[in-house]
């Protein structure tokens, strides 16, 4: 596995940042795995620029499809840039289907009245042209704790994180709070040892 | 593209300090000759670190800015002292952390941002221990 992780029995001293709390303490806290934040992986010949590119060809009119968690709002972050280069007006919603009927059919005429283009996320399709399904596997949340771990070092080994992926499934989300919580614990349990030691 | 060598230091070593106590330092870039730095600003501010919404509130505040006839030479030294407020004093939860730091944000004629932060503990809340049973795993020390 390629992340770095914390070896408890080299140094039994409590260092600096155990007893300073710090956003660094924690490699899946929020800071760290928020849209835009994190960076959305691509699947292999997939780019945010191919993305835009689908999204032009449908008249700038689109949606992205993925159960909770799966990191659609991750990527409307990471397309944003493009997004807003494109210099026309793109109305983005993220979550479409959270609108109410009344709310979808207006943004959908308005739309079309102003000419302007139409990017959603949805779980399931809402009838706008699919730029994008997702769906993440093991292998992508692999290297998504692999990405954060290279700043900050973790004790969880890789049976721990594959664990939780399979727990949660799609959900990556839900997988970065487990992963969160299991890394306070195991910091947790290697500064009391620390101290008891010491 | 290489980024300026900065040192952030804080005068107290340990790094803790209680609400009132004067918090001094200072920064400097190291390099025999002046980095292009486009402006430096220095920030004595916490945040909230977990699992749920973020906040932060900047304390103090210091902005030096490259001007023609006043190069900004950052191999100089500079100095920064704040008093610290009675609030929120750090804290280390499992689910939030209020976390206290002084960050330099350096911005550099590219449009990059060099950013370094020295965190320090404000008070004395004893950090949230885990509660007995719950184990390191042993397995989770080996990985690699």
């Amino acid at each position: 596995m390629g992340w770095s992780t914390l070896n408890s029995n080299t140094n039994l001293e409590l260092n600096r940042e155990d007893v300073i709390p710090s956003r660094h303490s924690n490699p899946f806290a929020t800071c760290w795995t928020r849209p835009g934040a994190l960076p959305f992986l691509f699947a292999e010949g997939l780019t945010a620029e191919l993305l835009i590119a689908r999204l032009a060809a449908n008249r700038w009119r689109g949606q992205i499809i993925g159960p909770h968690g799966c990191g659609k709002s991750t990527l409307l972050a990471t397309i944003a840039p493009l997004l807003r280069a494109a210099k026309r007006r793109i109305d983005v919603v993220d979550g479409f289907e959270e609108l109410s009927r009344w709310r979808r059919w207006s943004k959908r005429l308005t739309c079309r009245w102003w000419n302007s283009g139409l990017l959603v996320t949805a779980h399931r399709s809402v009838g706008l042209p699919t730029l994008m399904e997702l769906s993440p596997d093991q292998e992508l949340v692999r290297r998504l704790v692999s990405q954060l771990c290279e700043r900050t070092a973790t004790g969880l080994s890789a049976a721990d994180v594959d664990a939780s992926s399979a727990r949660h499934g799609s959900n990556v989300r839900e997988t970065f709070f487990e992963l969160y919580d299991r890394h306070e614990q195991l910091a947790r349990a290697r500064v009391n040892r620390r101290r008891q030691r010491a | 593209m290489s980024t300026p060598s900065v040192r952030l230091t804080l005068d107290e070593a340990s790094g803790h300090y209680q609400p009132g106590q004067r918090l001094t330092g200072r920064f400097m870039v190291d390099g025999s000759k002046p980095w292009a730095v486009r402006a430096s600003e220095l920030s004595v501010m916490w945040y909230t670190a977990g699992q749920g919404e973020e906040d932060f509130s900047v304390h103090y505040f210091d902005r030096l800015v490259d001007e023609p006839g006043l190069p900004l030479d950052l191999r100089v030294p500079r100095r920064f002292a704040t008093v610290l407020p009675q609030s929120p004093w750090s804290y280390d939860g499992r689910i939030v952390k209020v976390c206290w730091c002084v960050r330099l944000r350096l911005t550099l004629p590219q449009g990059n941002d060099s950013l370094t932060e020295v965190p320090f503990r404000l008070g004395s809340v004893p950090a949230v221990e885990e509660s007995q049973g719950r184990e390191e795993s042993p397995e989770s020390e080996t990985q690699g």
